[in-house]
């Protein structure tokens, strides 16, 4: 008896074995079919509507919330490329998420600054082909040539900011000027900072006069001092909302990007922006073509799109970070224009410092920044 | 047997919502007897125990232990003590422990537990179990270690609730004697709770018959088979053959009876008055064939069985209104054929009379019948 | 006999070749593919390094595992346990009561609370604890009303600490604390009760001998799927804490993002499996249940 029903469950295995994988091959047959089924349908909707412009698809990989649809739409309607848009939401998934997919599956990305160096020694990026870029000459020269990619061989700026001090004057009576009073003892358990250890480590070497990329033992040596002395100042640390803090009032001071500065002073004018006097950090991010973009001549289309000042407006307005489209920045509104924590002044972006990538001493910025918010 | 009253329940109801479980109960137990409360399932009998127990509180009356009464008593606060059906025996404790428990509540010297916890297992014959743990007894050991466990805090009272309903024949019929004699050795009143008439007739010094929340007869195993004092006790303790009838009491104490298929007679304490519908109970091996007709017997049938059980032969027998009757008589003594003809008589004080009050629908459709009917009879 | 031997020798035959094919069943090969080949790359590359352009070294090495006794790791490690203790604890304390009046509530009251209780997962528990960032806050809700009541004239800290940590933990795990107990009292034999009084125990001592032995199991499935998480939500501690307390989580996750150090990632999280399997094992050398564990 018992051996019968061993033999039972044991054919009853084999026969939903059998079941699981006809179906998962199946699966998989459809799935595959599906996709090619769509591909060509999608090629040949886009073919019709693109009404002989030039057609085909473009694929953009970029962070969230960072290109308004009315974009891509204008885009298609001007050019009948079928725009396929995925996000990241960060440089590190970005990088991930490349080097794990086969080549072509993306052909627009936007890497920050530091990114883009990573990625351009990886070998992962296409070089632009400055002739079919017109519209380069719109872009403020003060953003160009930058450090991480020397030349704009790779990259082309898309929209930027700097980390930045602000204070409520209501408490903060002694007007802040620059990093060196963040250490204040006075000012303990009232600070919001960056949670980002490029961040805070690299405004400490700042304030000492150090590169925000230092790795100096001897000077890193003296930025692990310097923070044990900051510790205490700060009582939060949050990337995500840090305006909320000042706003509630839990802090009186905060170390920030600029455009949650302006919003802080947007809503209570008793906030004072500061551009540190030691310089500020500074994040660009970059449009750039991936090695192997199956449409690489829509790509350079999509970014000599993007660099037109209506478009570069059009993104402003709906998200205002940096913009270094010096035409566009023309065409936005005073209130955007004429207040530099918005547009940012050009010394401050020449004095500014941009993260570079650390290679194997990143280990060092990761100890210290464990110490410092054990 | 003393019979001072240990237990008494006074006009005890109990309900749940529109449910009316025990009604009006009025019960009291002798210190050192064993009695049965023995009933149908949801007749009210658990209900009554876990009530003496304190694990349910009544909605009227009152409940006395040794005199007091015990409404506002915890169940922890009261001198009885529980075994339960499913023996509730924990889990987690071994034999040991779950025999120390009731000692250890009542912070008893650790010396003094070990010494009874001994004496209680050797009582229910379970010396070196003491390590067990409840999974790795078989039933009848369970069984044991919640006796022995129940007994060790030396209750006054030990309800028993259907204890042995999950063993098998042999077990049971086993630890129906242990029971007994351990009632007797240890001079503890038992209340036991069953729904196992055959058991409870084995045990008891005393049976409780209960049937929808009511007590229908207390008293002893004997008088309850023989004299039950309704219907319902006739049909569940034993089998019996009950005819509905009139009576006309005669001289010397006997009733005549008129019944659907003829007069019979029967032995009757007073209190029955002429053309009162009443009940005859008789039970099978009271019931006899005769060649004849009997003085005072109408009673015919026709065999349709003879059943072999061994020992004697169990008749079933058609009346000619259609009722079947069951007579059984001890092998080898001389019976009709199948389908013979005969008549059928009882010695009188073998049947036993019951006022038939209960029956009302029976009885207005009946009266109509009967009251033509006995006119004539009598004329 | 001899009609009969030759299809139960090729029965035999069959059932000595089929395991391979049938033993494995697609449950197995999932179970692999998802759960044993990650583990697997996991321990692999804790024994890794990187080089300059953070590529995974694969030369073995045991320095990962060596820098995880650095002084200031191991007070990282002892915060996270302290903290995942604590909430543990916290957990077990509000979630025992609860589940207890649960399980014996009528079905429509215990329906409320079970709702009650698995609502909130239907919002985002970052969300969540946003709620609680504005109710704690120096200008937020508790403070708001002592500060009315001229109570305290200094708001409270009470964001921005330990205390806000395990309160978040116990907010977001409660309901991992309260399903297990809840379940084991639900299974509970009542009579097991009834014996317990009826032997003379009162209801604390009844409570501490019978209830509390026999749900532990329930406590210790609960624990553990408290205490495990509790390690590792980084974002409870980025958010309550307000990122200056850290967990082991947040040291784990910084390797895989911004530090660009996989292996030494890999390490931290093996350690934090080994303490996984350990308290499992304990678990179930105690006598529990992995479907327990397993009924979330």
């Amino acid at each position: 008896m018992k051996a019968k029903t061993k033999t039972h469950q044991r054919l009853m295995a084999v026969v939903l074995s059998l079941i699981m994988v006809l179906t998962g091959s199946l699966l998989v047959a459809c799935g595959g079919g599906g996709t090619s089924n769509s591909g060509s349908s999608s090629g040949g909707v886009s073919g019709g509507g693109g009404g002989g412009v030039s057609g085909g698809e473009l694929n953009v990989f970029i962070w969230a919330e960072y290109l308004p649809d009315s974009v891509v739409t204008k885009f298609t309607e001007e050019t009948g490329i079928k725009v396929n848009v995925s996000n990241y939401s960060s440089n590190e998934d970005l990088l991930a998420k490349v080097q794990s997919s086969n080549e072509g599956i993306y052909d627009v990305v936007v890497p920050s600054d530091y990114m883009v160096k990573m990625m351009a020694e990886e070998g992962l990026l296409e070089e632009l082909d400055k002739d079919s870029l017109p519209n380069l000459s719109n872009l403020d020269t003060s953003f160009l040539d930058p450090s991480f990619d020397p030349g704009n061989t790779y990259s082309l700026p898309y929209m930027g900011g700097v980390a930045m001090i602000v204070y409520n004057k209501n408490v903060v009576t002694e007007p802040i000027t620059g990093y060196e009073q963040l250490f204040d003892p006075q000012y303990a358990n009232s600070i919001v900072a960056l949670d980002d250890f490029r961040a805070v480590i690299g405004m400490t070497a700042k304030s000492l006069g150090y590169s925000l990329n230092t790795t100096d033992d001897a000077e890193l040596a003296q930025v692990a001092t310097r923070l044990e002395e900051l510790k205490p100042n700060v009582r939060l640390l949050d990337s995500d909302s840090p305006k909320s803090a000042m706003l509630s009032g839990e802090t009186s001071i905060g170390y920030m990007w600029n455009a949650e500065v302006a919003i802080c002073q947007e809503e209570d004018d008793s906030f004072e922006a500061v551009f540190p006097s030691e310089g500020c950090y500074l994040f660009l991010d970059n449009l750039s073509v991936l090695k192997g973009a199956k449409n690489r001549e829509n790509a350079l289309k999509f970014i000599n799109f993007i660099l037109e000042p209506e478009v570069s407006k059009m993104i402003s307005e709906e998200f205002p970070y940096l913009n270094p489209n010096k035409a566009a920045v023309a065409l936005l509104p005073d209130s955007y224009r004429d207040n530099p924590v918005s547009n940012v002044p050009a010394e401050v972006i020449a004095k500014g410092e941009y993260v570079q990538d650390l290679g194997a001493d990143v280990v060092k910025y990761d100890e210290l920044w464990t110490e410092f918010t054990r | 047997m003393s019979s001072q009253a240990i237990v008494e329940l006074k006009g005890v109801n109990k309900s749940y919502g529109e449910n009316h479980v025990v009604k009006d109960l009025n019960l009291t137990i002798n210190e050192g007897e064993f009695l049965s409360v023995l009933g149908p399932s949801g007749c009210g009998k658990t209900t009554t125990l876990r009530m003496i127990a304190g694990f349910e509180q009544q909605t009227s009356g009152t409940i006395l232990v040794e005199g007091e009464p015990v409404e506002d008593k915890e169940p922890f606060e009261r001198n009885v003590n529980t075994v339960f059906q499913s023996y509730a025996l924990f889990p987690h404790m071994t034999v040991y422990e779950n025999v120390a428990f009731g000692l250890k509540m009542k912070r008893v010297a650790r010396n003094a537990i070990k010494e009874r916890v001994q004496e209680a297992l050797t009582l229910v014959q379970l010396e070196g179990f003491e390590k067990r743990l409840p999974l790795q007894l078989s039933g009848g050991q369970k069984q044991r270690v919640a006796i022995a466990r129940a007994i060790i805090n030396q209750p006054r009272v030990l309800l028993l609730d259907e204890p042995l309903g999950a063993l098998d024949l042999k077990l049971r019929k086993q630890m129906q004697l242990e029971l007994k004699r351990l009632q007797k050795r240890l001079g503890i009143t038992f209340v036991y709770v069953t729904h196992d008439q055959e058991e409870a007739l084995t045990m008891s010094d005393r049976i409780a018959v209960m049937h929808e929340g009511i007590l229908d007869q207390l008293d002893t195993p004997n008088r309850i088979y023989d004299f039950p004092a309704t219907r319902f006790v006739a049909d569940f303790i034993g089998e019996s053959n009950i005819f509905d009838g009139l009576a006309e009491p005669q001289e010397g104490g006997t009733i005549s009876v008129v019944t659907e298929t003829g007069r019979v007679l029967c032995r009757g304490t007073s209190g029955f008055t002429a053309g009162e519908q009443v009940q005859l109970s008789v039970r099978p091996e009271k019931l006899r064939f005769a060649p004849e007709p009997k003085e005072g017997f109408e009673l015919q049938g026709t065999v349709r069985e003879n059943i072999f059980v061994g020992t004697f032969i169990k008749s079933i027998l058609l009346l000619s209104n259609g009722q079947e009757v069951a007579l059984t008589s001890l092998s080898g003594q001389p019976i009709p054929e199948v389908d013979a003809c005969c008549y059928l008589f009882w010695e009188p004080e073998d049947a036993v009379i019951l006022h038939a009050h209960s029956q009302e629908v029976w009885s207005t459709i009946a009266n109509v019948d009967l009251s033509d009917f006995t006119p004539e009879a009598s004329a | 006999m001899a009609s009969r031997s030759a299809p139960t020798s090729l029965r035999k035959r069959i059932r000595r070749k089929t395991p391979l094919l049938t033993m494995v069943s697609p449950v197995t090969v999932w179970m692999v593919i998802l759960i044993a080949v990650p583990l697997a790359y996991v321990l692999l590359i804790s024994f890794c390094s990187t080089d300059e352009s953070h590529h995974i070294v694969f030369a073995f090495s045991v320095q990962n595992y060596v820098k995880l006794f650095d002084p200031t790791l191991l007070s990282i490690y002892g915060n996270s346990l302290l903290i995942a203790g604590l909430s543990c604890l916290i957990s077990i304390l509000v979630g025992y009561p609860f589940a207890t009046i649960m399980a014996n509530s009528s079905p429509f009251k215990r329906t409320l609370m079970m709702a009650f209780l698995m609502l909130p997962f239907w919002t985002n528990s970052l969300i969540r604890l946003y709620g609680w960032r504005s109710i704690l806050g120096s200008n937020g809700f508790i403070n708001s009303v002592l500060q009315e009541l001229g109570l305290i004239t200094q708001p409270l800290e009470l964001l921005y600490n330990h205390f806000a940590v395990v309160l978040g933990m116990v907010y977001v795990l409660l309901p991992f604390m309260v399903l297990p107990i809840y379940t084991v009292i639900l299974k509970l034999d009542h009579s097991l009760l009834e014996a317990a009084s009826d032997l003379g125990a009162r209801p604390a001592r009844r409570f501490f001998k019978v209830t509390l032995p026999l749900t532990s199991s329930g406590i210790f499935a609960g624990s553990i799927m408290v205490f495990i998480p509790a390690l590792g939500y980084f974002f409870v501690s980025n958010l309550m804490g307000g990122g200056t307390t850290q967990l082991i989580g947040n040291v784990i996750a910084r390797q895989f993002k911004e530090a660009f150090n996989w292996p030494f990632g890999a390490a931290l999280s093996i350690i934090l499996i080994l303490i996984t399997l350990i308290l499992v094992r304990a678990y179930t050398k105690t006598g529990g249940k992995m479907d327990d564990l397993g009924a979330m």
